[in-house]
C-alpha cells in the first residue's frame, strides 16, 4: 500500500435547524468521503441535526494572516 | 421452548429437536452474523491505519452489535429465549456466514468484509425490512441509516487500495475474492426453508436479491477488476439448519460473542 496522503479536515455541527454551525473538532482523512464518515463516527456524542467537514486549507484568514491553526509563531508582527 | 407449530426448537446447545423455524433460522443468521461482523471490526480498533480509521472501526462494531442484540430479540416471539440464545451456544451452533469464522489478516480482509459482508446483510435487511413480518419492518429502517455509513467507508477504502495498485490491489482483489463465494451462498440460499420465507412474504424473491446485491456492488468490485458475474455461489457442505456451509466461527470469537469472561457478573 501506498503511504497514506491525510488532509485535515474541520468539522462544524449544529443539533437543530435554527443553531448556529459551532465548530467541534477535526478528522485527519485521505479524502471527502472518508472525511464525512470519520466525522460522523468520531463526534457522535450528539444527535446532531446537521454536520459538515470543510478542509483547512479552504479556511482563508481575514484578520491575522497567519490563520487559525498556525503554532509558535514569534511575538510581534500582529501575534501578542 | 415452544415453536409457532408447537414444536420444540432450541436453537443452543443441547437438547435441538428440530431445525429451526424458517422465519427464526433467518432472524439467528443474520444476528450470528452482525455479531460475528462486530467482534472482528473489534479487532482493528487499535492497529488500524489512522486514529479516525479505529474510531470508526469501534463505531461500527457497536452498531453490529447493536443491530444483533435487536435481531436476537425478535426471536422471543418465536418461542426463543433470547439471554440463551446469545450466550449460551457453542460455535457449531452459530448461524454466522463462513468468511467471519477466522479473524482478519490485515486490513485488505478488513475492508473487503465491510464491502462484502456487511454490503450482503444490508442487502438481506433490506429484503427483510420489505416483507410482512412486522417487528422487521419497524426495527430495521434505523439499522440501515447507520449502515449506510458502513457502506460509505467500505466503498472509500475500497477505491484506496484498488487504486493504490501493486500488493495492495491485488491483496484486496484475493481478500473479496475469497468471501465473495461463501457469501453468496449464504445471501442467495437454494434450499426448501428459505422458499418457504419467500413464499411467506417474509423477504424479496432470491432474483431479487441477486438484482439488489449487483446494484450494489457492481461499481465498487469493478475497481478491483472483476464482478459479482464472475462468482459461482460456493454451495458444497451446504448445512440447511445453519443456512452456512461447512465449519464454524473460532471458539475464542465464540466465548467473546457469548460473553464467557463475564459470565458471573450478568445483571439481565
Amino acid at each position: 500500500m501506498s503511504g497514506i496522503d491525510e488532509s485535515v479536515y474541520e468539522v462544524f455541527a449544529r443539533k437543530s435547524r435554527g443553531d448556529p454551525l459551532r465548530h467541534i473538532g477535526y478528522v485527519d482523512a485521505p479524502g471527502v468521503e472518508l472525511a464525512r464518515v470519520y466525522a460522523w463516527k468520531t463526534y457522535d456524542e450528539e444527535n446532531w441535526f446537521e454536520m459538515c467537514v470543510v478542509p483547512r486549507r479552504a479556511v482563508i484568514p481575514v484578520n491575522r494572516p497567519e490563520g487559525p491553526w498556525a503554532r509558535n509563531l514569534p511575538a510581534g508582527a500582529g501575534n501578542p | 421452548m415452544t415453536g409457532a407449530a408447537g414444536t420444540r426448537e432450541d436453537a443452543y446447545p443441547a437438547g435441538r429437536e428440530t431445525a429451526p423455524a424458517p422465519l427464526s433460522r433467518h432472524i439467528l443468521t443474520l444476528a450470528d452474523t452482525k455479531r460475528l461482523l462486530g467482534i472482528r471490526y473489534s479487532d482493528w480498533i487499535l492497529g488500524s491505519p489512522s486514529i479516525e480509521t479505529g474510531i470508526a472501526a469501534s463505531s461500527m462494531a457497536q452498531d453490529e452489535w447493536g443491530h444483533a442484540r435487536l435481531l436476537y430479540a425478535m426471536l422471543k416471539k418465536q418461542g426463543f429465549d433470547p439471554f440463551e440464545v446469545e450466550h449460551t451456544r457453542p460455535a457449531g451452533r452459530y448461524y454466522s456466514v463462513p468468511a467471519l469464522d477466522r479473524p482478519f489478516a490485515d486490513w485488505a480482509d478488513f475492508t473487503a468484509a465491510v464491502v462484502v459482508v456487511d454490503g450482503a446483510l444490508a442487502v438481506a435487511l433490506e429484503s427483510f425490512a420489505a416483507g410482512s413480518f412486522a417487528l422487521a419492518a419497524s426495527r430495521i429502517p434505523k439499522m440501515l441509516a447507520e449502515e449506510e455509513y458502513h457502506r460509505r467507508f467500505g466503498f472509500a477504502w475500497f477505491a484506496r487500495l484498488a487504486a493504490a495498485g501493486g500488493e495492495a490491489e491485488a491483496r484486496l482483489r484475493e481478500a473479496a475474492l475469497a468471501m465473495l463465494p461463501s457469501t453468496l451462498a449464504w445471501l442467495l440460499p437454494e434450499d426448501d426453508v428459505h422458499e418457504e420465507l419467500v413464499a411467506e412474504g417474509r423477504v424479496w424473491p432470491g432474483g431479487r436479491v441477486r438484482e439488489r446485491c449487483e446494484e450494489r456492488l457492481a461499481g465498487v468490485l469493478g475497481q478491483a477488476g472483476f464482478s459479482l458475474a464472475d462468482v459461482e455461489p460456493a454451495r458444497g457442505g451446504w448445512d440447511p439448519e445453519r443456512r452456512r456451509g461447512p465449519g464454524a466461527p473460532g471458539e475464542e470469537a465464540v466465548e467473546r460473542a457469548r460473553g464467557d469472561r463475564n459470565r458471573a457478573l450478568f445483571v439481565e
